[in-house]
């Protein structure tokens, strides 16, 4: 089962770098006093809430190493 | 009303935006909905948990919140896709020039110019029910020469929009097209005629800006006028006609001279030799120079 833990962070990790991506588009390219800062927040707020009930759902679990 | 201050990256200094437009909101939305569509299943999975927690005990549990957990994740980074998509697509119409921006994904940005006096037409599309009800459209600006037209897509307010753009277009017209005055420090305060600076539409806070001008050309000709009497006054006290008469022997033998040699006439080599080519070369230089200080009615115009 640690294997789906695996994939889980392997996942997270691209997923960090797409949304950094997509993030920096936002900061670069956006105007004075648009919506790219809020959105910029929101989002984060956003992502960091999944990813923490995510990982608290995950912690309150048992991971044996094998499948069973 | 005009933005002055800069409100996009590669803003000109001086230039003014007076349309900042992105598409209509409505199709955001019909992006946001789509993404949202997906997130259902994650719903049906919450609740359904909520009423029987026991479902997903042992190894189907496991998987469920791997599974929910990237599916999540990826369905809100479609978000920011979408929103980054939609968002970063800018038309922007300034008192120079029209940019199309365009964002397509993260790794792809087109931008696109024009100037506001290659646009030959402008026409707005509203096409389809939605369309019509919703007020967005589409606005063709057809472009001089061979570029390609450029098309703002699915804009709010279209006909107003295309309206806007065309008055701009006819306003940066009118101001190439202005008469421009061109004038000498030295002009006479007389050719000043306080009508030249009178805008039709601004009337007489252009003439009382004139003003100004006319005192200062007044003193700086008042101020030429002494000079030139004081120069006049010295050269008549140093003037001595014995050496005056020296001097022109002196030029009469070298200009035979030069006659028998075959060298430029001595009339080049005096007056270069005196100085005055020089002086005349300073002279339309400082006059080039002069006449290189354009005032232009326009620049009046934007400080009023």
């Amino acid at each position: 089962m640690i294997i789906l833990l695996v994939c889980y962070f392997i996942f997270l990790a691209g997923f960090i770098i797409y949304s950094i991506f997509g993030l920096y588009h936002l900061w670069r390219f956006g105007y004075v006093g648009d919506l790219t800062k809020p959105a910029s927040v929101i989002y984060i707020i956003v992502m960091i809430t999944i990813i923490v009930f995510t990982l608290i759902a995950m912690s309150l679990r048992s991971w044996p190493p094998s499948f069973s | 009303m005009p933005i002055t201050s800069k409100y996009f990256p590669s803003q000109i200094s001086g230039e003014r935006v007076f349309l900042l437009v992105r598409r209509h909101w409505i199709i955001f939305v019909a992006i946001a909905f789509f993404i949202t569509v997906l997130l259902i299943p994650i719903l049906v999975l919450i609740i359904y948990w909520l009423n029987s927690p026991d479902i997903f005990s042992g190894t189907i549990g496991n998987f469920v919140i791997v599974f929910a957990g990237i599916y999540t994740l990826t369905v809100w980074g479609l978000l920011l896709y979408g929103f980054v998509n939609y968002y970063l697509d800018v038309y922007i119409v300034t008192n120079k020039r029209i940019v199309d921006i365009r964002q397509k994904g993260f790794f792809r940005r087109e931008i696109a110019e024009l100037h506001l006096h290659q646009v030959q037409d402008v026409d707005a599309r509203v096409e389809g029910f939605f369309q019509t009800l919703i007020h967005f459209g589409d606005i063709h600006i057809q472009t001089a020469g061979e570029r390609e037209n450029f098309v703002f897509q699915d804009v709010p307010r279209p006909y107003t929009l295309a309206k806007e753009i065309i008055q701009l277009h006819e306003a940066q017209i009118e101001s190439e097209y202005e008469p421009q005055i061109v004038h000498h420090v030295e002009k006479n305060v007389d050719d000043y005629r306080p009508e030249d600076y009178v805008h039709p539409q601004l009337g007489e806070s252009v003439e009382a800006n004139a003003q100004p001008k006319v005192q200062e050309a007044t003193a700086i000709n008042e101020a030429n006028d002494e000079e030139s009497e004081g120069g006049i006054k010295y050269l008549e006290e140093s003037y001595n006609p014995e050496e005056g008469q020296e001097l022109l022997q002196e030029f009469g033998d070298k200009d035979q001279a030069s006659v028998a040699n075959n060298q430029p006439a001595d009339e080049e080599r005096g007056f270069d030799a005196l100085d005055i080519n020089k002086q005349k070369k300073s002279d339309q230089k400082s006059s080039e120079m002069f006449e290189g200080e354009e005032i232009s009615l326009d620049d009046k115009y934007r400080e009023i």
